[in-house]
């Protein structure tokens, strides 16, 4: 009986195998013929038959249409396909939260991938590999405008440099606005100004501005006034405070010997550490701030109980608006990252302008299709179209909308806003419009309207504090060095070790852990991986100087 | 029938158990205060267990949410579907491996075959792979077909079958009685009560799925209620648009959190009482057999 | 030429095609749904690249088995997931065995069925929905903390401390549990003779004697069943609960090997990893599940399946 049993279990288990035999076959998808365009082809000629393109379509629930249209027909995919005859396919939705998991499933169940679509870098690394996606070098060489090289080449080539694999050119960077990444500090004036404080100009004095805060209970909330935001994710908020101190978390810096160091590792951070250490024990750290999202801050801000906080310009959309409206009294400003003492400076860490990329089958027949999108969006967002956008995104029909959501390609040139603040500063101060486009007019409206409507001190907060500060800064950022590739193995590497990283840094600031554990931290972050993983980053960084 | 005497210890014991029935059912309680709460209130914690401010507000947006409603569709057709397939095959399946081996050779195979399956799982990106291939992403089948025999379930009712009196079957047998006949006349009467504690169980089961709408369903419009929840709930806080700014004065996100949780519980509750009586009527005829 | 052997098994088959006949969807779908997909094991010895399939991968050995014990927290993992299940397994199957007594004594059968309900009814509720009301009311400015302070404690970091967070856990898991496992341990009670009582209040016993002589003898079968089943799941700790409950901070404390795979290997797209930590998982399972089965076969004399 036994024996039966095993027999038939292993005649089972044979024919799992032969069914599951199909698993990693690929499925015989035919190509599609190739779209052809009449005579010399270049970064503008539309195809002479429409090509369709078929795009992992990644749904956002906030994206309004108008009666009629959807992701793969709108104003701006009419506008394409008038201007290069290229249709989209977008039946494959994803949605944005679970976006980055939905395709690394598909990656790896080989489930045929759409024409075109957005990666991070390990995914790039995987495709690369696995031979799914095209090499788009010399096609980029050769159909790329030379607006959308030159603002692709921003920092030195950091998007196109972090997607070359072995010489190859595996994705278009899409690229987002330097300042996405570059952490300022908010301060509540009004509350500076109750307690009679000076806007503080070191890293000390701003501590001392949230002691006060925090001592006098300035919100006169019952349950009590916050020191400094930070959230579980550190974020930002250790930027500032790592930076003050030169240190550089989370990016790999070079060293005085020439070879690169991952910076959390650095005897710098100790320092920095420390001093959230003390934060915390004294209360300027809220207790809980471990177990909290950063959108938990954007309340606290709101209800009026938080007064420093630290992120990117943008956070100023999401946390003060919502604080001025609840409290038409409430003042803020921005100040730049400080320095540790009076006197000194401080570099500011600046996250690399590029985190995703755009990539391209190999069943895809025209893959030159991608980069005339791309040369084509840029013309539509800031080029020879930009009068025709920004006057349809300003009519009465899309004003409640964001019309770059529409775009089946969006990167923004990383210096864009740095620019517009520039012309938009001199207009406001010569009163001359003129070198102004419409996307410039329609901030300079805003700015102008001076209503004390928390949308015009928003923009106010942003045009004339926080740009101004990127476009002072913007030229000695600290950016990560390495911008070679992540695969599969790195990438496992580099999971364990920042999860190692975050427990120990959360543990050391909440003082379950001495700082000077910070030292057994960085032999188990060589011990772990880390000392293979500085090989890999040196060797890259010898060959790529 | 005897009268009986309330003691001292009757009383005690029944003041326990109620006392530890209303700390379970506190925190829902407060949920639903402050859900009915106005927006100062809710975000400054200050509601108890009775609504402060009392405003309708997070309802009237949780309940305009359209993806919500889907979800709550989407969820309802999973139940449906998903108990009742299940039902059936866990009653055919728990039917032959219910006699001991002497009776039915084969039942060993059997029983390995499905033990098995507890044990190993080729885990989840094989079974992504498969049911891509098969088709089911993107559909209803992907969240109710994969998992359609729980073996858990298999083994609760094959324990109630091998109750049932041997001596109740033969004389069936002897009767003429086959196999489908004897499930059908003897076996699911007498096994009501298990098979009504397997249904509500199916139920909750499928109400509460979460991981399989979130590997299978791509998009957004087609998650079932609890992966909606449990993607939503977390970036309630995050501010999306304009529109929003103005809401968050009159509903705090707490009220909405807890409206969107109270809709999704409301189900449940209506399901409750009817299942829960028939798990009590079911346990008085269990308890009738020696 | 017939032996008589031959003719048991045509007239076994005559006798039970209807059974094979019920087993078949069962067949079908267990073999398409679970056993096609075990073939996908072989990942965890692979570089799986997804072109090349499961059969054209690159071997590597037990390259993924040495990374995931090389980690330092791997053992932490594992200890993790046996302390806080085992610690959940007691708790619970002990708070539901009190339960179902208490409830048994009860004289009043509505009162009795109001309070059943009561306690049952988290059971039914999601821990996506349960987590979220749990951080609520445990938060530092959240209920619980409040009343703790009214009665001149100091705050409770539930959500952030190591040790208080495995008390949430063990907490809010007798929370969830109670009412099922009681509801099962009381169809047990309620399978007890009457007249096994009847001859007891004969004999003179009171009412704590009944209890150790007849009720805990009748129900140890199904706690034993319980128990069995419970310790087949003890590798899972609880994923639902744990990933809904959890942060950085607590990891150390918490991190369950069904936490580490769902980071590890699909939050970071490491197939192999996830895979092999899975297959280990499994084995482990397998041994404690057969061993335990075994075990309830001896000592208790109950078969499960």
């Amino acid at each position: 009986m036994k024996k039966k049993t095993l027999l038939w279990l292993l005649t089972v288990s044979m024919t799992a195998t032969l069914l599951a035999g199909c698993g990693g076959g690929g499925s015989s998808d035919e190509t599609a013929s190739k779209a052809a365009v009449s005579g010399e082809d270049g970064p503008a000629v539309p195809y002479t038959d429409t090509l369709t393109l078929s795009l992992l379509y990644e749904n956002d629930a906030g994206i309004v249409y108008p009666e009629g249209d959807g992701p793969s027909d709108n104003v701006v995919t009419r506008f394409m396909k008038d201007k290069l005859n290229i249709a989209f396919d977008m039946s494959w939705t994803v949605d944005k939260g679970n976006y980055a998991e939905q395709l690394d499933l598909a990656i790896a169940s080989n489930t045929r991938l759409p024409d075109v679509f957005k990666v991070n870098k390990r995914q790039m690394s995987t495709l690369a590999s696995a031979d799914l996606i095209y090499d788009m070098g010399e096609l980029f060489e050769k159909y790329a405008s030379d607006n959308l090289k030159k603002v692709l080449a921003f920092n030195d080539n950091e998007g196109i440099k972090s997607a070359t694999i072995d010489g190859k050119l595996y994705g278009l960077p899409l690229t987002n606005d330097v300042g996405d990444g570059v952490s300022m500090i908010f301060i509540r004036k009004d509350w500076l100004d109750t307690l009679g404080l000076q806007v503080p100009s070191t890293l000390h004095e701003l501590i001392d501005v949230a002691k006060a805060f925090v001592d006098q209970n300035v919100s006169g909330k019952p349950n009590g006034t916050m020191g400094i935001g930070m959230a579980k994710d550190l974020g930002f908020t250790w930027d500032v405070i790592a930076n003050a101190y030169g240190g550089y978390p989370d990016l790999w810096r070079e060293g005085a010997d020439g070879r690169l160091a991952y910076g959390s590792t650095l005897p710098e951070i100790k320092d920095g550490l420390a001093c959230l250490r003390e934060l915390y024990a004294s209360g300027l750290i809220n207790s809980e701030f471990a177990a909290q999202e950063t959108s938990k801050l954007a309340q606290y801000v709101a209800q009026g109980r938080l007064g420093i906080f630290i992120g990117p310009f943008w956070y100023n959309n999401n946390y003060i608006i919502n604080n001025f409206n609840a409290d038409p009294d409430a003042d803020w400003i921005v100040v730049n990252n400080l320095p540790l003492e009076q006197g000194g400076s401080v570099a500011t860490r600046a996250w690399n302008t590029t985190y995703r990329w755009w990539c391209v089958s190999k069943k895809c027949p025209n893959p030159e299709a991608a980069v005339k999108l791309m040369n084509l969006w840029y013309e539509m967002w800031q080029g020879e179209y930009s009068d025709w956008y920004w006057d349809l995104q300003m009519s009465d029909e899309y004003e409640d909308v964001d019309m770059k959501t529409y775009s089946p390609v969006f990167f923004d040139p990383p210096l864009k806003n740095c620019e517009l603040d520039r012309k938009l500063l001199d207009a406001l101060e010569s009163g001359d419009t003129s070198n102004l486009n419409a996307e410039g007019m329609n901030a300079y409206s805003h700015l102008t309207l001076d209503d004390g409507s928390p949308i015009n001190r928003s923009s106010i907060l942003t045009w004339k504090g926080s740009f101004r500060i990127l476009n002072d800064t913007y030229d000695s950022f600290v950016y990560d060095a390495y911008r070679g590739p992540t695969d599969i193995q790195f990438s496992a590497i580099q999971s364990v070790l920042d999860e190692l990283e975050t427990n120990t840094f959360i543990d050391i600031i909440m003082g379950k852990k001495d700082v000077s554990y910070f030292d057994t931290f960085v032999e188990e972050w060589y011990s772990q991986g880390g000392t293979e993983l500085t090989e890999r980053v040196n060797e890259w960084y010898e060959n790529n100087r | 029938m005897k009268r009986k005497k309330i003691s001292v210890f009757q009383i005690v014991n029944a003041s326990i158990l109620i006392l530890m029935a209303v700390v379970g059912i506190l925190p829902f309680i407060h949920m639903v205060a402050v859900a009915f709460s106005g927006g100062a209130a809710s975000a400054s914690n200050s509601v108890g267990l009775l609504p402060v401010d009392f405003s309708l507000e997070a309802f009237r947006e949780a309940l305009s949410d359209d993806s919500f409603m889907r979800s709550v569709g989407i969820s309802a057709l999973r139940v449906f579907l998903g108990t009742t397939i299940t039902m059936v095959l866990t009653i055919l399946t728990a039917y032959p491996v219910c006699f001991d081996k002497k009776e039915f050779p084969a039942r060993t195979f059997y029983v390995v075959f499905m033990v098995i399956t507890m044990l190993f799982s080729g885990g989840l990106l094989p079974a992504y792979i498969l049911n891509t291939r098969l088709g089911l992403v993107n559909t209803i089948w992907a969240l109710v077909v994969p998992g359609a025999i729980p073996i858990f379930n298999v083994i609760v009712l094959l324990n109630f079958f091998r109750n049932i009196p041997k001596e109740v079957r033969e004389a069936a047998i002897i009767d003429g009685a086959d196999d489908f006949l004897c499930l059908r006349k003897i076996y699911l009467p007498l096994a009501k009560p298990a098979l009504m504690t397997l249904t509500m169980f199916c139920i909750i089961g499928h109400w509460n799925a979460w991981f399989d709408g979130l590997l299978y369903m791509r998009d957004n419009t087609l998650y079932p209620l609890q992966t909606y929840l449990q993607v939503y709930l977390s970036s309630l806080s995050d501010i999306k648009s304009q529109q929003d700014v103005v809401q968050m004065l009159s509903v705090s996100d707490r009220s909405l959190m807890y409206a969107y949780i109270v809709l999704s519980c409301i189900p449940i509750l209506l399901v409750f009482p009817l299942l829960s009586k028939h798990i009590k009527n079911g346990l008085i005829i269990g308890s009738v057999k020696g | 030429m017939r032996t008589t052997a031959d003719l048991r098994k045509k007239n076994s088959f005559k006798r039970h095609w209807q059974k094979h006949v019920m087993m078949l969807p069962c067949l079908g779908l267990l073999l398409l749904f679970q056993y096609v997909p075990m073939v996908g094991l072989v990942m965890a010895f692979q570089n799986y690249v997804p072109s090349n399939g499961y059969f054209g991968s690159e071997w590597v050995g037990l390259y993924w088995f040495k990374y995931m014990f090389n980690m330092g927290n791997f053992g932490s993992v594992v200890w993790n997931t046996l302390f806080i299940s085992i610690l959940k397994i007691t708790t619970a199957l002990f708070s539901s065995v009190v339960l179902a007594l208490m409830l048994n004594e009860m004289a009043s059968k509505r009162l009795k069925t109001l309070i059943q309900s009561a306690i049952l009814f988290t059971y039914f509720i999601s821990w996506i929905v349960l987590s979220d009301i749990v951080k609520d009311i445990v938060a530092q400015d959240g209920a619980v903390n409040q009343i703790i302070r009214s009665l001149g404690g100091e705050g409770i970091s539930f959500l952030t401390d190591d040790k208080w967070f495995i008390v949430l856990l063990i907490v809010t898991n007798i929370w969830k549990e109670i009412g099922y496992n009681a509801v099962i341990i009381s169809a047990a009670l309620s399978a007890i003779d009457p007249a096994l009582y009847e001859a007891a209040d004969l004999d003179g016993a009171n009412r704590f004697q009944k209890i150790r002589f007849i009720t805990v003898p009748a129900i140890g079968t199904t706690v034993a069943m319980l128990l069995i089943l419970a310790l087949g799941g003890v590798l899972s700790g609880g994923f639902d609960q744990i990933h809904n409950l959890y942060n950085s901070t607590v990891l150390s404390s918490s991190d369950i090997i069904d936490t580490y795979v769902f980071r590890m290997g699909i939050n970071r797209g490491m197939y192999s990893l996830g895979t092999a930590v899975g297959f280990f998982k499994s084995v482990v399972g397998a041994v404690l599940l057969v061993s335990s089965h075994k075990a309830a076969e001896k000592y208790a004399g109950y078969r499960v399946f």
